[in-house]
């Protein structure tokens, strides 16, 4: 201590000023691994990874494609099950990965457009699209910390307790007729049940950093979520009664044939559905403007501020897997999931595609929309979208109750009651965007009296 | 035999998991053993053919119930919390409950007969509703009203203790 004490002075103002004593990062193991591998090959490797990109994209694409293709075709039926299961669940964490890889770059991408940036260019050959690899690349030879007071286990236990339900709601999630890991008659349960654990792995962390901001993180995603289940479990409810069924296949099955028959246009009230599942489900995966639980303005980062290294990388796959998975849900469930517009042309390409577009929606939104205030969150959920929802449930109930020929109860008058609910449910859709131009006027308002003394220029 | 190590596998999970949630004196990890044990008997359901119960018993009692209790627990702070340890006089009490618990579940696994029939339908969960809404319609409204008088409980329990400062409401009180 004596001796850099005195040596200090002597260097000049300029280096002493700056110069920060960096303890040594120790590699073992899996990441020594790594690392050694990294500084091996990576001179040679990653410039001609760069320079063929486009050849190894398409190469990929079509290896994929052909692999799926002769693996259903010739090899699946000669296998025992549990092979075809081992091979549809790595197929599916590579799909998920990369819906977690392109989905955070294509973030940036999104939040650059919006804010008229670029965003990242460089890495990569074109629009920087290698971004999250190398990303990964650098949180894989991170140091792995963890706070000296934090609670050990749990707090190494939790990105996994946040990650694995994630993906294990993809096993329920249908591309198309057959391309479903498990055809389940309670899928949609199974897709919201996982969604739900995965959640506790957020709580988990946030509790086991011992830090005030990750507490406060945990706390809101807890009341958040618990509250915003219910609008969202209630519109998807409104649509399971029209369809008469819990499994995704058959939900999905149900509206073969054009746009029309998806269960948006079904009626009024249904269209009105699908946005509050939308919101709800935003609040759900904790996307802006329900982003509280790591809002960065007020929590350093929230839940996650603790953690380092490939931990963080696993919360923020479990945070893309789930937007990919309620979007996935909303699709299959009132746009149709596999069926094309037009009649006929089902597959699970226009799948991938419309959910990507409601994944587009959530980034178009979060960058988009301020975050609102934690009493707005709550206040918004009971207040406002839960009564909504529950009269968009009855509505639609008794909607189809009208015409269904075992209930008789509306014969005589069927072309009144329809009238009458049309109008309701064209009240409803008309109160949704007054409601929704009305808080946009007043978007500088805030809501509560006693805030607004306190507030400089209110 | 795969089912039989699945079976073995999930009950060793969850009756370990109950040893911890007795062994086990912070309140937080208490919560996330009892989350283990309930997905450990969601497992068992799935394993029985169950899928509804089991999907229900994971939606409704870890992504509900036990985010609610993890939720409360931690708003209690780390330095402050209880220790659990139960005094000399409940110690008493707590043995007799429990004899008397262990007594009635032991007995009742013994009395069942238990019969080793084909899964059930696949179709469940439109035998679990038509039989709430047919056979145990009575029972079912009953949990159903029980249910809303413990919200209101709870809403009467929750709301703010500190009187409104209404002008009819001070009238009649003298303020210390």
């Amino acid at each position: 201590m004596n001796q850099t004490a005195n040596i200090k002075p002597q260097t000049p103002l300029g280096q002493a000023m700056f110069v920060c004593e960096r303890p040594k990062v120790e590699y073992r193991g899996l990441s020594l691994k790594i690392v050694q591998l990294a500084t091996k090959w990576g001179p040679i490797g990653i410039p001609l990874l760069l320079r063929f990109a486009w050849g190894i994209f398409f190469a990929a694409l079509v290896f994929v494609i052909a692999f799926v293709w002769v693996v259903g075709r010739f090899i699946n039926p000669l296998l025992p099950w549990f092979v075809r299961d081992v091979v549809v669940v790595v197929g599916l964490l590579a799909f998920v990965s990369i819906v977690a890889i392109i989905g955070i770059w294509g973030e940036r991408k999104v939040s650059g457009r919006i804010q008229s940036r670029l965003g990242p260019m460089r890495t990569g050959a074109w629009h920087g699209w290698a971004q999250s690899l190398a990303d990964g690349l650098k949180f894989v030879q991170k140091e792995d910390l963890i706070p000296q007071d934090a609670d050990k286990p749990l707090f190494r236990l939790a990105p996994y307790v946040a990650l694995v339900p994630a993906f294990c709601a993809y096993l329920a999630i249908p591309f198309g007729v057959g391309w479903v890991f498990h055809d389940s008659d309670v899928g949609l349960l199974f897709v919201l049940a996982m969604l739900a654990i995965e959640v506790l792995g957020v709580i988990m962390g946030g509790w086991a950093s011992n830090s005030k901001w990750s507490l406060y993180g945990a706390m809101r995603e807890g009341c958040q979520l618990v509250s915003y289940e219910i609008p969202m479990g209630l519109s998807l409810v409104a649509a399971v009664a029209w369809l008469g069924s819990l499994s995704l296949v058959e939900l999905g099955r149900a509206q073969d044939g054009g746009w029309w028959s998806w269960l948006l246009f079904q009626n009024p009230f249904l269209f009105a559905a699908f946005f509050t599942y939308y919101i709800a489900s935003l609040a759900s995966c904790k996307r802006s403007p329900f982003d509280l639980p790591e809002g960065e303005s007020e929590l350093v980062a929230g839940f996650h501020t603790e953690y380092s290294g490939f931990r963080f990388v696993m919360f923020f796959f479990a945070e893309y897997m789930g937007m990919f998975a309620v979007s996935a849900v909303a699709t299959v469930i009132f746009l149709g999931g596999w069926n094309s517009p037009v009649p006929g042309l089902a597959s699970p390409l226009w799948f991938v595609i419309k959910s990507t577009f409601l994944v587009w929606v959530q980034m178009w939104v979060r960058w988009t929309l301020p975050r609102i205030r934690i009493d707005q969150v709550m206040h918004a959920c009971v207040k406002y979208l839960l009564p909504f929802t529950l009269l968009l449930f009855v509505g639609s109930s008794l909607w189809q109750l009208y015409d269904n020929p075992d209930h008789r109860l509306f014969e005589g008058f069927a072309a009144v009651v329809r009238f009458g609910l049309g109008c309701l449910g064209l009240l409803l859709l008309g109160l949704y965007f007054a409601g929704a131009a009305y808080g946009f006027y007043h978007r500088n308002q805030l809501v509560g009296q006693m805030v607004r003394k306190h507030l400089p220029g209110a | 035999m795969l089912e039989a190590v699945i079976f073995f596998l999930l009950a060793g999970l969850a009756v370990a998991a109950g040893v911890a949630i007795l062994l086990s004196t912070s309140i937080v990890r208490m919560a996330y053993w009892l989350i283990t044990m309930l997905i450990a008997v969601g497992g068992l359901y799935f394993l029985l053919g169950a899928y509804f119960v089991g999907v229900i018993q994971i939606l409704v009692y870890v992504g509900g119930v036990a985010v609610l209790l993890v939720f409360g627990v931690m708003l209690t702070s780390r330095q402050l919390a209880p220790k659990l340890r139960p005094g000399r006089g409940e110690v008493v009490w707590l043995a007799l409950v429990g004899f008397v618990l262990l007594e009635a579940l032991t007995l009742s696994i013994l009395h069942t007969r238990w019969q080793q029939n084909a899964m059930a339908p696949a179709n469940s969960v439109g035998e679990i509703g038509r039989s709430l809404l047919g056979e145990f319609l009575g029972p079912f409204e009953l949990v159903s009203v029980l249910l809303l008088v413990a919200m209101l409980g709870a809403a009467y329990l929750a709301r703010p203790k500190v009187p409104t400062q209404g002008p009819q409401h001070a009238k009649g009180t003298t303020v210390p």
